[in-house]
Formats: structure tokens, C-alpha cells, sequence
């Protein structure tokens, strides 16, 4: 009894702190978010010259009309669902089994694989070989390209070495195996199922990274029509990129000013279009980060 | 034992090293193999040209229709460059169907150089002189002036009497490939900016378009003090610009003081010679006065941190923000009218800067050594020149939409870039303008369009007709440069970024006040010539020898 | 005890084809990343030679000449060599020390939050700025930290603590905090969502029994929380390391403004203005093999010092 009135003044004190401190930052988070918002349905204009503060100015939703018109955006959902599916699926398997694989016991070859793999993370070839290469073994215009380049991440596939060693000692698997129990059945049938939390952080980054390129589909890919969201939205918002703000107009000999007149309603619009399909997932994956029963099997 | 893991792990990496080599080794030889073969084929021999395919007359150019495969940059003001109803034109009239790719990032630009893959025409994508070199070494480009002799007349004459579009088109190792686009409209070539002033706002406080600096001062503090009375905001921005920007920059005041700047550089040219500004102590009057204007509270601090969109949003503001800005067009017609340079009073003569006639841009059509018909090329690039109703179609679009015949026979325009809403509606018939090839010299503006803005107040026709033509830089006076070696590129880079990058600091500490212009000066002048100025205008200078020569 | 050892010992001393036969089902795990890699990265590795070379691509990357370091020399006896190196790496620290602990601590306060409402609300609200474009981003802050105009401006006048116009985007010193904290305010909801993952896999019983035996939460937050996920923050900082040359090239570049070019100046801004761009592949490629090799080396250092103390390692 008297532990836990102590227990309770103590907590109680911790969680008014926690709780304070909590709502703000969600303050202090929020309020360029809100601004986001309002700034999507006002007059860019106004919000340009710092007049949109708490509420849209001179509402004005011609962004979102401009831009839910733009045919080729429905393409892009379906392209980019299509991607992030195939990806994350192919992603997370392969950082699952690599990083299972890696969290064993040391094995022959697992040093030299790890070297293997972490070598890719500072070193690669660049943009040029891997062009040619693409355009060699007939990847150049395939949708595929997307799916398979980038699939291996080797962060998340150290992320998972690190998780699934913390989490699933290896003398589970020595008791295991000693009951018959190969690799396999035992990745299947207890390590994933005890790995839901890693499994859905590994699904949220690679969709997420998914969804949010564009770069090797505009490099890959010159039909139109597999051309993903961020692409599209890409072509609607030119100034998006800082290159195209450094172009110095003079050369261009004309009007250059026309064209950020008639994206500028757009910018923010684009915004909540894009992001809050995938913003949504999150609610959903948040679910499995429930605290687990965990291998209590296993003590000392 | 970890010292042989350890080994174990460095051979086998160096050996899938090894492997990567060997494939790389592997792949590179079918490139190279690949690109030298198919060269012999393209040559058009005398007699029967492209073999036979293409005639030397008339329509249609090819006796058979044929394809051509076309790349060119994307634009946002003319999103669909690879689609649009024009090519049906082209392809039925001569019979040249071109399939145009879009590519989409400069990154996609640089790709195709890199690795040598070439459509049969390349149009507008900014080549840089870089790439056009290194192509035309690689042979992946064909001599364009040799096809221009023998089937486009007037191209090649007009090549030989424009000595700065030819220099300017020349890649260094001196010989040319593309063909440029030209509009040398006077009201577009010989004035840069316009100097806006909100006139509907001179009228309710009864005043006059300044003249003088003076004046110009006194407007800004009436438009500051009477700011919330009618029409003039509480925020309003008196004067307003995008600092040490070529567009929209603070460029014609140097002017006004008499010191003539014509390049983002501040470099100008006098009687051949390339001289730099930034450095003349005559600069110092206008930074005074942009000090003063400053400090009295006329121009906002935001002219150094805005950025481009910013600073686009707020000049086009409707119902307006800003008393007096910079701008290539009029944002708003209707209540906002161009003044002249202003006289500072120090004796030196006010001008504004104008541009040169130069190709704008230049190698907007490049014949590579793919293309199996280059004579039909040519023929379709001289019908560009000589076809009016061709021309306007593949230069604006289409006709009854972009532009039309009145009844004297002469072309004129229905609307254009000034109206971006119109422009997206119709974005199907748009022409691709300034990304492929068009020559509307002087005899074009003086034969054969009629140029309608002249007689609508403010637009820059109008503009330039009454405000600015005897008030603008000769054109000799305006910096042009030809194409340079790769070596001298990348040193007269980097000292421009050194260069720039100092004097825009140091520059907007004068503006502020942050730094005193006179006491400051000689530091800045010996740092700028530390960082390589002498070293810089010479590179300049031999640039500007390739195009004017 | 005994026994384990000497069953690892002896299973050491088998031959390794008996080894490798014991483990080969965690060779076919290691195949589909092994084969991608390959393919993807491995293949295309040639092209780290461009960098030694005077590339031209008509020659072809293989036959291109031979310059040896000639790219990195012209790179490191560029006068602003020295200036960008600084400005990069000040940042890249920067964002390590401000970046690294506070997306720990969110997780650590989320986790232990009583208020389930709370809890799903700050993680929603916190992670969704991760989603907006860098250049809304910046934009915003230039909006927001406007000299005359800007809304911080406006407050801090209102309230009587700072007059006239706002110097913070005017001066030189303030672009490392505006870059450095607009990134924490993007980046925070997001980085903790991996600590909150780790967090869900810590075993309950164990605090269970703390609270059997008395301790507050704040303790069982410092003594069991914190340790449980300590392997997961050790490797993503070791990880976070060897991106210290990685700085966003887009973002300085959008923030730069005449006043603060000295410190906004970072090696990728500086590059792509010297116009790496045109058609300068071998210098573009060795600046950015010259990049990459900090990278590794930081990170093998900062690997070493965490292996010393005894924690965990990335090899």
C-alpha cells in the first residue's frame, strides 16, 4: 500500500510534465500544418505576402479544382497504388529475411555479406551505369524498374538484424531446432508474428519512400501512362524543384513570370492532395505498435 | 581467426569488385561497338536526296511519309508539346510526322548526353556549351551548314548577315549544328524591363510619373504616408524588387545614374571592350540613393530574402501591393502604367537596358547523325522560315485559335502568353514558340505580322512605342557571349559564383546601411579583384570576342 | 555456461562445408537482397571510375582517359574549398546533436503517456510534416520570419519584445538554427516512429515487476525503456553518421538569400553553381566520391567507439 501512494505522487508528477510538454509541442507542430491547410483554400497571393494568418483568406479553391481536373492524376493514384503495393511487399520480405538471416549466430560468409551489403550504402556507380544497364537488360520503359530498384535498403535491412537479434535470442532457436524446427518454420511460425511491430515500421517506410518519389520513374519510364502520383504532380508544379527557380529567365527571352503566376494556386492544393492518401496509413499501422507479450520464455 | 575473417571478408569484396569491373568492361564494348556503325548511310550524296526519299521542291517535303524522332524540354506554359494538334498539321502537309518526347528534367537532358542516346532531332532543351561539345566530338551531331547551302536559302543568308546569332550558335569547335529561334520584335529586343508605376494611385494623390530621382523619391514617401487611403493599402511596398536579379532587379536605377550595367555580371560593352561595373566607384551614387530609399523605409527588407515566387506573387497582386517595380510585362494594365528611367541629375544621360539580337535561344534544332533524312529536315526547317501560315502554326498554334489573317493578308495574334488562363485551356493547339526553331526577323515584323499591342495602353508594345524607345542602351553596349572550351566554362563558373556570391553580400550591407558605402569601399574592391575579377572580365572578354568577331 | 562455450567452440571447428551445409537455409534468406544488389548496385559500379577520369561520353566510360586525382585536386584547391567543407560539416553536426536525441525522447514520452487520445494525437500531428516538399517548407519559413511583414514579427512586436524589423533572416548566424530546427520540426514525429516500434517489444513483466518493487515511471522509463531500445538508438546513430556529408542540397539552395551565402554556402550549393551541371561529370563524380568517403569514414569511426563501449555495432 504505501509503495504505491508513492508510486502514485510520483507518476502523477511525471505524467502533468509529460502531458504538458506533450500538448506543446503538438502546438508548436501544428500551427504550420494548420497554416498548410488554410493556405491550400486561400488567395496565394495573400498568403505569399504573409497576410493568411488563422483563417483561409479570400477563400479560393481554385487549387484543388485545378488541379482534381488534371485527368492524368487519376492515372497517378492508380500507378502509384500499384507501385507502393508491389514495392513494399517486395521490400520488406527482402529486409526480413536478409536482417533474419544476419541477426543468427555468426555463420560462414555472414561477415562478408554484411560487408557486402554496407559497402552499397556509401559506394555505387552513379546514375550513368546504371542508365546503361537498365536500357541493356530491357528495363528502360518497364514499370517494373520501379518496383525492383531501391527494393533493397540496406538500413532497413540493418534495422532488422538489429530488432529481430534484441528480440528473438538465439537460444530460442537452439531449443527450437533441437525439437525438429528448421529456419524456415521457425522465421514463419514465431519470429514474424513476434516481429509485428518491426514488420509494420519496415511497411510504412518503404511505402511511404514509394509514394513519395518520382525521381527513377522520370528517369526510367516515358509512357505517360505508368507514370506515378509525384510525377504528375511534378508536371504541374514546375517550380516545385530548386533548378527550375535558379534558371536565370533572362535567357528565356519572354515571360517567365506567367508561368509561376499559374502555379501558384496549385502549390499548396498539390500538398494535401498527394500526401493525405498515405498520411492515412499511419493509423492503421500505429495499431501494431501494441505493447507485446513477449518471449518471457526465454530468462536470464 | 578474425584476421582471416577479416581476409576472407576484403578478397571476397574484391572480388565481386572484379566481377562489377568485368561486366561494366563487358557492357561498355557493346556501347561503344553500337554507336560508331551506323554513320556511313547519312551522308547526302548529289543527285537524289535522303536516297531518294525526299523531293528538292515543294510540298509534301518526302515523297513517302516518313518519322522523325524529336526530344525537347519541358515547359509549363506549354505542357503539351508531344501531343499537340500541330504535328497533324506538319505531318499533312509535308509529310513529316515528328513524334516528339517531352523530357521532363534536366537530369533526362544530361542522361541523353551522357550516354549517347540521340533521337533524329533534337529541339529546345538548353544544351549547354559543354554538351553541344562534347557531342560534336563524338560525331553525334551533323554539320548543319552545309545541308543549309544546299536546301535552305534563307536560313543560310540569314546566318551569314546575323553575326551574333551565327557566333552564338557556334559550338567551340567552331562549327555549326542547330538552327535557333529568333523573334527580333523591337518592343521584345530592345528594352529588358519595363519600369512599372501604379499610376491610378499618382492620379488620387495628384501627382505626376516621376522624371527625376528626386521626384521618384517624393512619389514612394507620398505613397508610403497616404498608405490605407483610397486605394492604396495599409501594407503597401512603395518600391520593390528582386535584388541583384537581372529580372526584376534593381538594375535600371544603376541606369539611371549613368552607370550602365547589360549582364547579370555587371559587366557592359564599350566599343568592342567588355568593362566591369561592379568595381567602377561611379556605383556608388545609386547605392546612395537605393541606401536612402532603404532607410527611409520605401523599400522593404523582403527584397533580399523574398524568394521568386514570393516576389512574382506580390507584383501581381490584385488589387495591388506595390507602387513601383521591374518587370518584363505589365501586371496590371489597367491601373499600372511605364515610366522612363529616372535623371539622377549627375549629368550622365538615363538609360534603360535593352537585349541584343541574339538567337533566343540558339540550337533549338539539331540534326543528329541518327536522322536517316536530313535534307527532309532541312527542307521542313526552311518551310518554317518561308511558310507563314506553317511558321505561326508550329511557332503559336493553331490558326483561328492562337492567331489569325486580317483582312490586309497580314497575321496577328488572338492571345498569347499574357493571358496564362487561355493559354491552359487551349494548351492542346499550342505551337512549341521559343523551344523549336522560327525566324521572325525584322522583315517578319515589318512584312508580314501586325502587331496589334501597339495601340492597347500599356501593354510593352505600347510601352516601348511611347516610354522607351530613345531611352534605351544601344544594342552594341549589351554583353553577348559565344561558347567557350570546357576548361575556361569551369574556371569562368567558378569565379562568377566567388565573385557573385561576395558582391551581392557586401552590396545588400551597403543597401541596409550595415556596412558605409565609402568606408567600405576599397576593401571591397581589393577582395573582388582578390578573387579573380582581372582574371574573370578577361575570360568574359574572350567569350564575348567568339560571338561579336 | 560451460557448456554453451564449448558448444560454440566446437561448432567452430567442424569443416566448413559442413558449416555452410548446416546454415544454407539462411542462404536462400540472404538470396533475393544479394541478388538485387548485384544487379542493381554491384553491376553498375564501374562508374565510380569516372571520377578518375576525364569522362567523355562519346568514348565511353572504359575508354575515357585516365587522370588519376586530377578531379579531386582541382576540387580541394578551389579557393572556397575550405568555407563550404566548414559550412557543410557545421551543419551536418548540428543537425546530428539537435536531430538525434529529440525524436528518442518523443518516443520515450509517447510510450509512457497515460492518455491514449493524447498519445495518437501528437503522433498524427507530429508526423505529418514529414509529407510536405521541402520547398513548402522553406517557403513557410520565409513567409513566417518576414523582416516587415512576417507573423513572428508581428507577435513579437505585439508583445512588446522586439521592435522594427526582424534580423533573422538577415543574418549570417541565424541560417544554421533556421535550417537545423525547420528540419526537427519536419523530422521529429517521423525518426521516432522507429523508437516507438522498438518500444512496443519491450517485455511488460518487466515492469510489471518494477512496479512490484516500487520504482516511479520516470524510473521504469530510464531504467528499462531507455536500455531496451538503446541497441536500436546506437545503430541508427551509427547509421545517421555516415550521412554527415549528405546535407540537403535543395534545402540550403532554397534558403540562401544575399545575407547569409557565408554560412548557407554548403559543398552541394557551391558545386551546382560553378556549373557542376554542364556536362562536368568526372568533377561531379569525384565531389561526390569525395562525399562518400567521409561518409564511410565517419561512420566506421563512430562504428569503433561504439564497439569500445561495448554496445552494439553495425559489423
Amino acid at each position: 500500500m504505501r509503495q504505491s501512494i508513492r508510486a502514485n505522487r510520483g507518476d502523477r508528477l511525471y505524467d502533468a510534465v509529460n502531458y504538458t510538454i506533450l500538448t506543446l509541442l503538438l502546438l508548436a507542430v501544428a500551427y504550420p500544418l494548420y497554416f498548410v491547410i488554410i493556405a491550400s483554400f486561400s488567395d496565394p497571393k495573400l498568403v505569399a505576402s504573409g497576410k493568411v494568418l488563422f483563417w483561409p483568406r479570400s477563400l479560393d479553391i481554385k487549387g484543388y479544382i485545378e488541379v482534381l481536373n488534371y485527368a492524368p492524376i487519376w492515372t497517378g493514384y492508380r500507378n502509384t497504388l500499384i507501385y507502393t503495393t508491389l514495392f513494399t511487399a517486395l521490400s520488406v520480405m527482402t529486409s526480413l529475411l536478409a536482417g533474419y538471416a544476419l541477426s543468427r549466430k555468426p555463420f560462414p560468409g555472414k561477415t562478408l555479406v554484411t560487408a557486402f551489403l554496407l559497402f552499397t550504402m556509401f559506394f555505387n556507380g552513379g546514375l550513368i551505369p546504371t542508365y546503361l544497364l537498365m536500357k541493356e537488360i530491357g528495363l528502360y520503359g518497364n514499370p517494373l524498374v520501379i518496383v525492383l530498384l531501391g527494393a533493397v535498403n540496406v538500413t532497413n535491412i540493418i534495422i532488422s538484424r538489429t530488432f529481430i537479434k534484441s528480440t528473438i535470442p538465439d537460444e530460442l532457436f537452439e531449443a527450437a531446432s533441437m525439437d525438429g524446427c528448421s529456419h524456415f518454420s521457425f522465421f514463419f511460425r514465431i519470429a514474424l508474428p513476434v516481429s509485428k511491430a518491426l514488420i509494420a515500421v519496415l511497411v510504412l517506410f518503404a511505402a511511404v519512400s514509394q509514394w513519395n518519389s518520382w525521381f527513377n520513374a522520370m528517369i526510367y519510364l516515358r509512357d505517360q501512362q505508368l507514370m506515378p502520383l509525384q510525377m504528375v504532380l511534378r508536371d504541374l508544379i514546375v517550380s516545385q524543384s530548386a533548378m527550375s527557380m535558379a534558371s536565370d529567365s533572362a535567357d528565356m527571352g519572354g515571360d517567365a513570370a506567367a508561368q509561376i503566376y499559374l502555379v501558384e494556386a496549385m502549390r499548396y492544393a498539390v500538398i494535401i492532395v498527394s500526401t493525405l492518401p498515405i498520411m492515412c496509413v499511419y493509423p492503421f499501422v500505429q495499431k501494431y505498435f501494441v505493447k507485446g507479450v513477449m518471449i518471457g520464455s526465454v530468462k536470464g | 581467426m578474425r584476421n582471416s575473417k577479416s581476409r576472407a571478408t576484403m578478397i571476397g569484396l574484391c572480388i565481386a569488385l572484379i566481377i562489377a569491373l568485368l561486366a561494366g568492361c563487358s557492357s561498355q564494348k557493346e556501347e561503344a561497338g553500337g554507336s560508331s556503325g551506323a554513320s556511313a548511310s547519312q551522308e547526302t550524296s548529289d543527285g537524289m536526296a535522303d536516297g531518294g526519299m525526299t523531293n528538292l521542291t515543294g510540298y509534301p517535303i518526302t515523297k513517302e511519309p516518313i518519322k522523325l524522332k524529336a526530344v525537347v524540354a519541358y515547359s509549363a506554359l506549354r505542357p503539351n508539346m508531344d501531343k499537340t494538334e500541330i504535328w497533324k498539321y506538319v505531318a499533312e502537309k509535308t509529310n513529316i510526322d515528328l513524334e516528339v518526347e517531352v523530357l521532363k528534367d534536366a537530369e533526362k537532358v544530361d542522361l541523353m548526353f551522357a550516354s549517347n542516346d540521340f533521337p533524329d532531332l533534337i529541339l529546345g532543351v538548353a544544351m549547354n556549351s559543354n554538351q553541344l561539345t562534347s557531342a560534336a566530338e563524338g560525331g553525334q551531331f551533323v554539320e548543319i551548314e552545309p545541308l543549309l547551302e544546299q536546301y535552305a536559302p534563307t536560313w543560310s543568308s540569314f546566318m551569314k548577315e546575323n553575326k551574333l546569332v551565327y557566333n552564338g550558335s557556334l559550338a567551340a569547335d567552331g562549327k555549326l549544328y542547330g538552327l535557333p529561334y529568333i523573334d527580333f520584335a523591337p518592343f521584345d529586343r530592345n528594352l529588358r524591363d519595363q519600369w512599372i508605376i501604379m499610376e491610378s494611385w499618382l492620379k488620387e494623390l495628384n501627382l505626376e510619373i516621376p522624371k527625376t530621382t528626386e521626384e521618384f523619391k517624393n512619389v514612394l514617401q507620398a505613397i508610403k504616408d497616404n498608405a490605407g487611403k483610397g486605394t492604396i493599402p495599409s501594407d503597401v511596398i512603395p518600391y520593390y524588387f528582386q535584388f541583384d536579379g537581372y529580372v526584376g532587379g534593381q538594375f535600371d536605377i544603376y541606369g539611371s545614374f549613368g552607370v550602365y550595367v547589360t549582364s547579370p555580371d555587371y559587366l557592359y560593352v564599350d566599343n568592342g571592350v567588355v568593362k566591369d561595373q561592379s568595381t567602377n566607384p561611379k556605383i556608388k551614387e545609386p547605392l546612395k540613393y537605393l541606401r536612402d530609399l532603404y532607410q527611409s523605409g520605401l523599400i522593404p527588407p523582403e527584397v533580399f530574402t523574398d524568394d521568386g515566387n514570393t516576389y512574382v506573387s506580390k507584383i501581381s497582386s490584385l488589387p495591388p501591393l506595390v507602387g513601383s517595380y521591374h518587370s518584363y510585362a505589365n501586371r496590371q494594365p489597367e491601373l499600372g502604367t511605364a515610366m522612363g528611367p529616372i535623371d539622377s541629375g549627375n549629368g550622365q544621360k538615363p538609360f534603360i537596358r535593352s537585349q541584343a539580337y541574339v538567337a533566343g535561344p540558339a540550337n533549338t534544332a539539331v540534326i543528329t547523325k541518327n536522322n536517316k533524312y536530313p535534307a527532309a529536315t532541312v527542307r521542313l526547317l526552311e518551310a518554317i522560315a518561308t511558310d507563314l501560315e506553317l511558321e505561326l502554326t508550329v511557332s503559336r498554334g493553331v490558326k483561328g485559335t492562337l492567331w489569325d489573317y486580317d483582312a490586309e493578308g497580314k497575321a496577328y495574334q488572338l492571345f498569347w502568353e499574357e493571358s496564362p488562363d487561355k493559354m491552359a485551356e487551349n494548351s492542346a493547339k499550342l505551337g512549341l514558340h521559343n523551344s523549336f526553331v522560327a525566324l521572325k526577323d525584322q522583315s517578319f515584323y515589318a512584312d508580314k505580322w501586325k502587331e496589334l499591342s501597339y495601340d492597347v495602353k500599356n501593354t510593352r508594345a505600347w510601352a516601348y512605342e511611347h516610354v522607351y524607345k530613345d531611352a534605351v542602351l544601344p544594342n552594341d553596349m549589351v554583353y553577348v557571349e559565344g561558347a567557350l572550351g570546357a576548361d575556361d566554362v569551369s574556371l569562368t563558373n567558378q569565379y562568377r559564383t566567388d565573385l557573385t556570391n561576395y558582391r551581392k553580400t557586401v552590396f545588400a550591407d551597403f543597401i541596409t546601411g550595415r556596412q558605409d558605402i565609402d568606408a567600405g569601399w576599397d576593401a571591397y574592391v581589393k577582395q573582388m579583384n582578390k578573387l579573380g575579377l582581372e582574371q574573370f572580365v578577361e575570360l568574359r572578354q574572350k567569350a564575348y570576342d567568339v560571338i561579336a568577331k | 555456461m560451460k557448456l554453451a562455450g564449448t558448444a560454440r567452440e566446437r561448432e567452430a571447428l567442424k569443416p566448413l562445408r559442413l558449416r555452410m551445409w548446416d546454415n544454407r537455409q539462411l542462404y536462400l534468406f540472404l538470396l533475393p537482397a544479394i541478388a538485387l544488389v548485384i544487379a542493381f548496385n554491384y553491376l553498375p559500379m564501374y562508374g565510380i571510375m569516372i571520377a578518375f577520369k576525364d569522362f567523355k561520353p562519346h568514348l565511353g566510360i572504359i575508354d575515357s582517359p585516365w587522370v588519376g586525382l586530377k578531379h579531386f585536386d582541382r576540387f580541394f584547391s578551389m579557393p572556397m574549398f575550405e568555407v563550404v567543407l566548414k559550412n557543410t560539416l557545421l551543419i551536418s553536426f548540428y543537425v546530428l546533436i539537435a536531430g538525434f536525441p529529440l525524436p528518442v525522447l518523443l518516443a520515450l514520452a509517447l510510450n509512457s503517456t497515460t492518455n491514449q487520445r493524447m498519445k495518437k494525437l501528437v503522433q498524427t500531428v507530429t508526423y505529418a510534416p514529414h509529407f510536405i516538399s521541402i520547398v513548402v517548407v522553406v517557403g513557410m519559413v520565409n513567409i513566417f520570419f518576414s523582416p516587415s511583414m512576417g507573423i513572428v514579427r508581428n507577435l513579437l512586436d505585439m508583445l512588446g519584445v522586439h521592435e522594427g524589423n526582424l534580423g533573422v533572416l538577415m543574418n549570417a548566424s541565424s541560417f544554421p538554427h533556421l535550417y537545423v530546427w525547420s528540419g526537427v520540426w519536419q523530422g521529429l514525429g517521423w525518426s521516432s516512429i522507429i523508437y516507438l516500434g522498438a518500444l512496443s517489444a519491450v517485455d511488460q513483466s518487466m515492469h510489471e515487476a518494477a512496479i512490484i518493487d516500487g520504482a516511479s515511471k520516470f524510473q521504469r522509463v530510464m531504467r528499462i525503456d531507455l536500455p531496451s531500445i538503446l541497441p536500436t538508438i546506437v545503430i541508427l546513430l551509427i547509421l545517421e553518421s555516415g550521412t554527415i556529408m549528405n546535407v540537403g542540397f535543395e534545402k540550403a539552395f532554397l534558403m540562401q538569400n544575399s545575407f547569409n551565402i557565408s554560412t548557407s554556402e554548403i559543398i552541394n550549393t557551391y558545386v551546382y553553381k560553378i556549373g557542376i551541371k554542364e556536362g562536368q561529370y568526372s568533377l561531379s563524380a569525384a565531389i561526390g566520391l569525395f562525399n562518400s568517403g567521409i561518409n564511410f569514414i565517419m561512420i566506421l569511426v563512430v562504428n569503433q567507439i561504439s564497439k569500445r563501449l561495448g554496445q552494439e555495432s553495425l559489423w
